[in-house]
């Protein structure tokens, strides 16, 4: 039993490395840092429209952040629209297809652009093939249902993971929505697992909401921010269960090489944060999270 | 000089002591009034400051009631009911709900952040309880200004609407409003919000248009909230006289200030609706009233009233001595100044009458030299006046040549010129007088009226009346003038208006068109005729159409008729089959007469016998003519022959007896019908103008007993076109064409009416010397018969049958076809098995005719009658020229069948015989001949 378990780690180890060479290859070949940005005089933002960060008309919370950035470094901005499905390869120039907390690479991609800001949350097969900046944002996974849905919110017992296990338990032969290639990907949190039928929606992720309320399924994923903005569009029509993940944070994510870049990045959102424009931003596209999480603000 | 002075010294020192005393009243009244006005002002000051306080307090009462409203609007809040709905729905803080207290702290930091005066906040502080009296939410303009407070006591759940409170304790003072919280009829909490009282100050201070300038706020208990009565201090609130004040009711004490000094003060309170509050205005009385006491003003006026009188009489005492002084240097001075006023004016006047002198001769000589200028001028004109004149007189000269030469213009014009002037004849030339009948002396000064048709006169007038208004009118028009004898002259007048004798007048040019009129009508008439010769065409192309088909049809009805009738017999049974021979004999007799009728041919007089004609006319008529009219007719047989058309004496019958119909129409009546003989001795010169001469005469009478014809109709009743039928019921032609006929024939006309007893039209037709063949008893004697043999041709089957039966009923043996190719064909197989061909003229594929010609090729002795319905294919000449024998003409019929069989087979020379027993149509019998004795082509 132990010596099947060190060869499982030792095989691990060995794919992860493999990989980890081989993104690196492909990143080489490929991605652009700080230099070569400069050089071409202009900074490529990949976003998927979703909530404030990325509202599709222009502007957001993570539009303003890049361009602040993009103007930080002397170079014009470029929006370049993505897909979640595309996202990822699209910043690394790698296909490829997440396993759990692993990934599987199927091969390489042209990239698209220098830095993805769409409320992208750090999730640990992301790490495998991107950088993130410093968290920027709070979030957390929570079920959401219809407001006379027979399944209740749960009463909160102080310890995230008994409340992760109280909202487990009441999706047994529910049906949930999730979206693959997310953060609302229900095989992230081992939903499947909990006897609920997992349906993957394909349309955009500010469809998710309508979708429960237009009874397409019972129960769906929404991560805090856009629950928030759910909650407020549609009072009394849904209600929030639980959490299904722990606490988690969103970050700015950049190609494995271009670590001049990303760290270029960090010193300017410190900078932001101390002289006050990023809060301004956050107060502007998200109050309620601004007054929601305010140790994670304190903090950072 | 001196007494007149004294005197107004004297007089001066009177009017001063009473201008004095005058003055002195004055300003008695002046200190009075100004005491008496002081009292009111110091009244309308204490009134304006009652009226301002009250008006502020209304101000501050809507300034709270707005307040109010805000919590009122906060109730209805989406993000209130919202978190409310998530409670309900078990959401807890962690996780959602909070989401919810968020957005509400959001709408009251809205709230907080939107009211304000002069930048100052009106809250402070805004809360949420819920109705355990939990604080959910609270938001101050402070951050960190948290109360800790019992929120307990702000919860009112059994009222329904907001409310003010104020409260005060040594420390602090406030204002809260607060408003329940119902969730689904349930009371769910309160909001709460604190009025700065800051806030509530600058309000007072922003009501500028207030005269009364600051006011305190103060609560029920009279503590003061707002300054600036707080400049007393506390210990100010602690004056017996301050606990006092009642509302409405203004009070005035002394209070004592900061620094000790004790000031008067006036002071009102005005309550504030809908709240515990009050204003408090507190106002020294210095500021209010003034400084000065009433009777300060009038007592320094008094003195200083005597000072200045006293000091006014001292000096114009000095001043009416200097007066009369001046008065009298100044009377010296004027008296000097007239005297050289008076030297200087006599040299002006000397210096002008000089110059008026000069002047006076100049103007003498001018008059003298303009009186020669004027002299000379006149004589000049003299000359140029005898000059025109001489020129005058030529021009008379000339004027009269002209007028001669336009009178014989006028005089001698083709046409009639007439000036009218009111209604009267004022000029016309010898032309349009005499043209009428008239001279000219006889019509000079008559009404034109007088020379108009009766009919014209109305609408003539009309029209110059119009004219001579000014009123738009044609100037050409037509019209008929009378002639002195009462004949009608038919004119067109062009007319226009002139100057006459400096009058306006109607100038009249008159043509004469009667010669054109008539030559109009008369085309008029000719075109109508042509049409009626195209309709009559057209009709008899249908007729002769039609007659084939009838023929057809007839011969067989009447054909197979006879065969029964021949073999049945004798009863009812055959009686009755008689009546059907009878009809269908009228029948074919009505075709013929038809297509007779029909067609239009040239005139084809020969001697007829007219009797049957008259008599087949009334026998169509009968058919037409109502049963209420009966007919009566006395015709005679055998009177002669007249040479004529028969066509046309038909028509003449027929238009008769037409018109007799119509007269009767309505109320029915008898038509009788007579024709006689008649012999004329001397010479007889009918009504309408012709005569007749002697000589024997057959004589047509047509009567009836109708309304008869009005006297003036009678004279026109043979004009073409004159009807006095409806129209559609007539075109006027029908007695001219029976007029246009019998003269034609050499005959006359005659109509005699009476009213009430009906017409009658007297013909005379001239009897002819020649005679009429006999004509032998239809079905005398018996039949012809034979044994010879017959080729029958015919497309028509039942005929074919038909001429097959009659043929072998004769004797004859029978060949029969209905094709004209195998007829053909068997006579060509066969050309001597014949001795008689039969063949109907209309066949399809080979007509008659020429299946004639094929026979005749093949055996050119071969007799053939050509049987025919109607047709005008074949001409008399061409049938002859082919060598065809006979015509017969369908439906065939058995004696007529049986006698011109038996003439073709026995050849030429046999067809007297035979017209003898055919039954001949007198009417039709020339042109219908079966023998083409008549015209050919049917």
């Amino acid at each position: 039993m132990r010596q099947s378990r060190s060869l499982l780690l030792y095989l691990t180890i060995c794919i992860c490395s493999c990989a980890v060479l081989q993104l690196a290859s492909i990143a080489s070949a490929s991605a652009a840092d700080l230099q070569e940005i400069k050089k071409a005089g202009v900074l490529r933002h990949l976003g998927v429209p979703y909530a404030n960060f990325v509202t599709g008309s222009g502007d957001g919370l993570d539009v303003e952040v890049v361009k602040l950035f993009a103007q930080h470094l002397g170079v014009e901005y470029e929006y370049v629209e993505t897909s979640w499905k595309n996202v990822i390869a699209d910043v690394s120039g790698a296909r490829v297809n997440p396993k759990g907390k692993d990934v599987e690479i199927l091969g390489e991609c042209p990239v698209k652009g220098d830095i993805v800001a769409s409320g992208l949350t750090i999730l640990p097969w992301r790490e495998k093939v991107v950088n993130y900046s410093i968290p920027v944002f709070p979030t957390q996974v929570w079920v959401i249902t219809q407001a006379d849905s027979p399944i209740r919110p749960i009463r909160p017992n102080g310890d995230i993971n008994k409340d992760i296990a109280a909202v487990r338990a009441q999706l047994r032969g529910r049906t949930i929505l999730g979206m693959a290639n997310t953060c609302l990907d229900p095989s992230l949190y081992g939903l499947g697992e909990t006897g609920a039928q997992v349906r993957l929606f394909h349309g955009n992720l500010n469809e998710l909401a309508p979708a429960i309320i237009n009874r397409d399924a019972e129960t769906t994923l929404l991560d805090v921010p856009d629950a928030l903005i759910a909650l407020k569009k549609w009072p009394g029509k849904i209600k929030v269960i639980g959490p299904v993940s722990p606490m988690q944070n969103m970050g700015y994510a950049f190609a494995k090489r271009s670590s001049k870049l990303r760290h270029s990045f960090n010193n300017f959102f410190r900078a932001c944060l101390k002289n006050g424009p990023y809060l301004r931003l956050v107060k502007k596209y998200y109050t309620g999270v601004l007054s929601y999480y305010p140790e994670f603000f304190a903090q950072m | 000089m001196g007494l007149p002075l004294r005197y107004a010294r004297g007089k001066g020192n009177v009017v001063a002591l009473l201008a004095s005393v005058l003055l002195i009243g004055f300003i008695g009244f002046l200190l009075a009034s100004n005491y008496s006005s002081q009292k009111k002002i110091r009244e309308a000051a204490l009134k304006q400051l009652h009226l301002d306080i009250n008006n502020r307090a209304a101000a501050v009462s809507y300034f709270f009631s707005e307040r109010r409203n805000d919590l009122t609007e906060l109730t209805g809040n989406r993000a209130i009911s919202a978190f409310f709905e998530n409670e309900a729905l078990g959401m807890s803080m962690e996780y959602g709900l909070k989401a919810s207290l968020i957005a509400i702290s959001e709408e009251f930091g809205r709230l907080l952040n939107q009211r304000e005066i002069e930048e100052n906040q009106i809250y402070t502080r805004m809360v949420l309880i819920d109705h355990t009296g939990k604080l959910l939410v609270e938001r101050a303009a402070d951050p960190d200004d948290h109360l800790q407070e019992d929120w307990k006591s702000l919860l009112t759940p059994e009222k329904h609407g907001p409310a003010i409170t104020a409260t005060h304790n040594q420390r602090l003072m406030r204002i809260t409003v607060s408003v329940p919280y119902f969730f689904k009829n349930e009371y769910a909490g309160q909001i709460a919000a604190w009025i700065s009282p800051q806030a509530v100050n600058h309000f007072l201070g922003s009501s500028k248009k207030f005269s009364i300038g600051p006011v305190s706020l103060v609560c029920s208990k009279h503590a003061i909230i707002t300054s600036p009565v707080s400049q007393y201090g506390a210990a100010a609130l602690n004056q017996p006289e301050f606990s006092k004040i009642e509302p409405n009711k203004p009070c005035r004490f002394d209070m004592v200030h900061k620094d000790g000094t004790k000031v008067d003060e006036v002071a009102i309170l005005a309550s504030v609706k809908d709240t515990p509050l009050s204003l408090l205005a507190l106002r020294p009385a210095a500021e209010l009233f003034g400084g000065m006491v009433p009777w300060h003003l009038p007592l320094t006026l008094g003195i200083l009233a005597i000072v200045l009188l006293g000091v006014t009489a001292t000096v114009h005492r000095a001043n009416t001595q200097n007066l009369v002084l001046q008065a009298r240097l100044e009377e010296s001075a004027e008296k000097q100044q007239e005297i050289e006023e008076k030297k200087h004016q006599l040299e002006k006047e000397i210096a002008f009458r000089k110059v008026v002198e000069v002047k006076l001769r100049k103007a003498h000589e001018k008059l003298e030299q303009r009186v020669q200028e004027r002299t000379s001028e006149l004589a000049k004109a003299n000359e140029e006046l005898l000059g025109e004149i001489a020129e005058r007189k030529r021009a008379g000269v000339a004027l009269e040549e002209s007028e001669r030469k336009y009178r014989n213009v006028v005089e001698r014009a083709n046409d009639g010129i007439v000036i009218i002037q009111d209604g009267s004849i004022k000029f016309i030339n010898h032309r349009m007088a005499e043209s009428i009948g008239y001279s000219v002396e006889d019509v000079i000064g008559k009404d034109f009226a007088d020379y108009l048709h009766p009919k014209e006169v109305s609408r003539l007038k009309k029209v110059y009346r119009l004219r001579m208004t000014g009123k738009p009118v044609d100037p050409r028009y037509e019209t008929i003038l009378k002639h002195r004898d009462g004949t009608d002259i038919r004119v067109e007048i062009n007319a226009g208006l002139i100057d006459y004798d400096g009058e306006a007048a109607d100038l009249v040019i008159v043509r004469d068109i009667t010669n054109r009129k008539r030559a109009e009508e008369e085309r008029i008439s000719l075109e109508t005729q042509l049409r009626q010769a195209q309709k009559m065409e057209a009709l008899g192309t249908l007729a002769g159409g039609i007659a084939h088909d009838f023929n057809n049809i007839l011969t067989a009805i009447i054909g197979y008729a006879q065969l029964v009738h021949m073999n049945m017999p004798e009863g009812k049974a055959q009686k009755n089959l008689k009546q059907v021979l009878m009809a269908g004999n009228r029948a074919r007799d009505l075709v013929k007469q038809i297509i007779t009728f029909s067609r239009q041919t040239e005139q084809q007089r020969r001697p007829v016998n007219i009797s049957p004609i008259i008599k087949e006319t009334l026998k169509m008529l009968r058919a037409s003519l109502p049963t209420t009219i009966e007919i009566r007719q006395d015709i005679e047989n055998n009177l002669g022959a007249v040479i004529a058309d028969p066509t046309q004496i038909h028509q003449v019958a027929m238009n008769l007896c037409s018109n007799a119909g119509y007269a009767m129409r309505e109320d029915g009546g008898t038509l009788a019908v007579s024709l006689t003989e008649t012999e004329i001795t001397g010479k007889v010169v009918t009504q309408n103008g012709s005569a007749l001469q002697p000589g024997r005469y057959l004589r047509l009478t047509v009567s009836d007993t109708g309304p008869g014809i009005e006297p003036p109709v009678v004279e026109r009743i043979f004009e073409p076109y004159f009807t006095t039928k409806e129209k559609g019921e007539g075109t006027g032609l029908g007695l001219a064409v029976v007029h246009g006929i019998v003269k034609a024939h050499g005959g006359s006309i005659q109509v005699q009416s009476e009213r009430g007893k009906g017409s009658t039209f007297v013909v005379y037709l001239p009897k002819a010397d020649a005679e009429l063949g006999k004509e032998t008893e239809k079905g005398m004697g018996p039949l012809p018969t034979g044994n010879e043999r017959i080729l029958f041709v015919d497309d028509e089957k039942p005929v074919v049958d038909l001429g097959r039966q009659f043929l072998q009923h004769l004797g004859y043996e029978v060949v029969a076809r209905t094709s004209s190719i195998e007829a053909l064909e068997a006579f060509r197989t066969s050309p001597d098995a014949f001795d008689l061909v039969i063949t109907d003229m209309t066949m399809p594929n080979m007509t008659g005719d020429r299946l004639a010609k094929e026979i005749l090729r093949i055996r050119p002795d071969c007799p053939i009658i050509l049987c025919t319905g109607f047709s005008e294919k074949i001409s008399e000449a061409s049938a002859k020229k082919i060598g065809i024998r006979v015509f017969l003409m369908k439906p065939l019929v058995l004696d007529q069948l049986a006698w011109t069989v038996r003439s073709a087979l026995e050849g030429p020379g046999s067809e007297q015989e035979a017209l003898k027993h055919t039954d001949s149509f007198t009417l039709l019998n020339t042109k219908a001949s079966i023998f083409n004795k008549g015209r050919s082509g049917l």
